[in-house]
């Protein structure tokens, strides 16, 4: 589904560069479940954003099933990320002055979907995360763990193949945290690959696929061994 | 369809300051609009004087009873006289038949002496037309508006005999935006439109003797207007202007047209340098009121468009949705400045004495649209400034 080669990312800090990814490969098969894990600073998200479309690479290939990432230009990516890639943050950037519905439908308004239909696929999308009875609060008026599962609802309305999650838990509490880490792992079972990040080992966990990066290198990447 | 969903919702927080925004920018360019549609009615004024022809003179402040002279009383002297001196080409007056009725409104005739009309060919671009019937008349009046027919029945009176009614002929029927010629101005006019009374209701019609003797038969209020115009020969000799002058100075004070007319200039030049500022104080106010209130949405609705970019909108997209958000105030108040402009102009046909020494002519459309041009150039500029520097990426990472 998705296929890094040599990946660099260099930020300009002053005159010096500063490479945050460093020759990066990376291979994703579709339905896997992957967690990235890595001290602060080593370039996680860097990495995640670059996979997601929102960021470019400085070196290396991109492909997202076949089609070459590097080579679009942002309407295309925008395409692309709007049509097969769900995002879930930390900080769940929702807007937060917009209702729940609003917030959740702004995917699909950015789509082709016929504005009818939108209502109907935010509702059925809110639904699957358990709070369809919310649809008319403001995003603010909201707990974390509601506004995190708004933000998953927002990432599904398109029905991507694939969700990035940031530390999707990294402002809740840990309990919440683990409800928010099965509606990916249930996600998961529906055949939509999920990659997330997190420092966090219990949340690592729910992953298949352990990736550990290091000063922009990864260091590892092993399956999980359940039975463990 | 979802792009107005899109866009409505990003004007949330940032709508009432917007509207703020919008009633500044129509007060300034209203202020604007009129400024310069007075500046229009004495420019057009102006026109009007310019196109007589050289070596006119006007004759007015003449010692005469307020409502002009009983055309018994006073004959055609001024105007014989004027015609007697050898440098004259050409003199006349107007006179004046009132009261008149039409239904229960009162309204004045007025009989031009047929040079005027040669000489002051904006008379005709007026409507002023009496090439079809000389003794037909020229209905100018918001009395009439509508009016069509051949002949329409007034009354005049005639003393003892009170109101009795008669037919006059009708050559047209035009609407009376600004002025009616009359010469009929109380004293001394500086102003073109001085000597051209205003007023809503007149009849006019050409100084022919049939015209005359049917009036004087039904109304006994023939007058004149005590103002003349006459116009100097071109070979005249200096002894002889001197003359005419001399006779002149007897009867008023006298100005050559063309002096009028550069004081007219004057007048304006100067009266756009006292009335101008205002309206620019605003506009340039509203610019930068705008400009601040563009960065101010960008500030605020930065992060929101992160999220939009995250989602899957593209860079243009962000932008076409915040120049759309920005442009929506200056795009409404255009349309609202340039309503106003229009229902200015239709209350004014309706009654012209509402919006008296305005005209709202196409130059105040393009005062709108140019201000629109301006503001929008502003805008975007602003949008452009203020949106640079931080990537959306950076945005989610919340770099502030
Ligand atoms: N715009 C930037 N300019 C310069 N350096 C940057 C920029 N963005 C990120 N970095 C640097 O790149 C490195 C990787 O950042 P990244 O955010 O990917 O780390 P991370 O692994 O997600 O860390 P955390 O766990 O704290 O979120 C960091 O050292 C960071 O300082
Ligand atoms: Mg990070």
């Amino acid at each position: 589904m998705i296929e890094l080669k040599d990946v660099t990312k260099i930020y300009k800090v002053g005159d010096e560069d500063f490479r945050a990814l460093d020759k990066v490969s990376f291979k994703v098969d579709k339905g896997e479940f992957i967690s990235i894990c890595g001290a602060s600073g080593s370039g996680k998200t860097t990495l995640l954003n670059i996979i997601g479309t929102i960021d470019e690479c400085t070196e290396g290939s991109y492909l997202f099933e076949g089609a070459d990432v590097c080579r679009m230009n942002d309407g295309k990516r925008a395409k692309l990320r709007n049509q097969h890639i769900g995002f879930v943050l930390q900080d769940f950037a929702l807007i937060n002055n917009q209702t729940v519905l609003y917030n959740v439908m702004l995917p699909a308004l950015l789509g082709k979907t016929p504005y009818k239909a939108i209502k109907a696929k935010a509702l059925k999308a809110l639904q699957s995360v358990g709070i369809a009875d919310q649809a008319q609060k403001k995003a603010n008026q909201l707990s974390g763990g509601q506004r995190q599962r708004v933000a998953i609802a927002r990432a599904l309305i398109n029905e991507p193949g694939l969700i990035l999650a940031d530390e999707p838990t990294g402002q809740l509490d840990s309990e919440t945290g683990k409800q928010i880490m099965d509606i990916f792992k249930k996600l998961n079972e529906t055949g939509i690959t999920v990659i997330t990040v997190t420092h966090d080992k219990a949340i690592a966990d729910y992953a298949k696929r352990l990736v550990v990066i290091s000063d922009g290198k990864i260091v590892s990447d092993s399956s999980i061994n359940k039975e463990a | 369809m979802r792009l107005i969903h899109l866009f409505r919702a990003f004007l949330k927080g940032v709508r009432f300051s917007s509207l703020l925004l919008m009633i500044m920018m129509t007060g300034a360019v209203f202020l604007g609009i009129m400024t310069l549609a007075a500046t229009n009615y004495k420019y057009a004024d102006y026109n009007m004087l310019k196109s007589s022809p050289d070596d006119t003179y006007y004759l007015g402040n003449l010692s005469a009873p307020p409502f002009g002279i009983p055309w018994s009383t006073m004959g055609e002297s001024l105007v014989e006289e004027l015609n007697q001196l050898p440098g004259i080409e050409r003199a006349y007056t107007v006179k004046t038949a009132s009261p008149i009725m039409y239904g229960n409104e009162g309204t004045v005739i007025c009989l031009l002496h047929p040079d005027i009309l040669e000489d002051f060919p904006v008379l005709k671009e007026m409507g002023y037309d009496f090439d079809k019937d000389p003794n037909g008349f020229v209905l100018c009046s918001v009395l009439f508006d509508g009016f069509k027919g051949d002949s329409v029945t007034i009354s005049g009176h005639k003393d003892k005999y009170g109101f009795r009614n008669f037919d006059i002929k009708v050559n047209s029927v035009v609407s009376p935006m600004f002025k009616v010629i009359t010469l009929g101005g109380s004293g001394n006019a500086r102003l073109t439109s001085g000597m051209l009374l205003s007023g809503s209701n007149y009849i006019i019609g050409i100084d022919t003797k049939e015209n005359e003797a049917l009036l004087e038969e039904y109304t006994s209020g023939l007058h004149w207007a005590p103002n003349a115009i006459f116009k100097l020969k071109k070979n005249a000799t200096e002894a002889e202007k001197e003359e005419v002058f001399r006779y002149a100075e007897t009867k008023g004070n006298y100005a050559s047209l063309a002096e009028i007319a550069d004081g007219d200039l004057k007048e304006i030049h100067e009266d756009m340098r006292l009335s101008f500022p205002r309206p620019l104080f605003l506009f340039i106010a509203s610019l930068a009121a705008y400009l601040s209130i563009t960065a101010l949405v960008v500030a605020k609705k930065k992060k929101e468009l992160a999220v939009y970019y995250l989602c899957g909108a593209d860079h243009k997209k962000c932008l076409t949705i915040t120049l759309m958000a920005v442009g929506l105030v200056a795009f409404l108040s255009t349309v609202i400045s340039i309503a106003i402009v229009f229902v200015f102009r239709a209350v004014q046909r309706a009654d012209h004495e509402f919006f008296y020494g305005y005209l709202f002519s196409a130059n105040c459309i393009w005062l709108v649209l140019g201000f629109f041009v301006l503001t929008l150039l502003t805008a975007f500029a602003g949008v452009f400034v203020s949106i640079k520097g931080k990537t959306p990426v950076q945005l989610l990472r919340g770099v502030e």
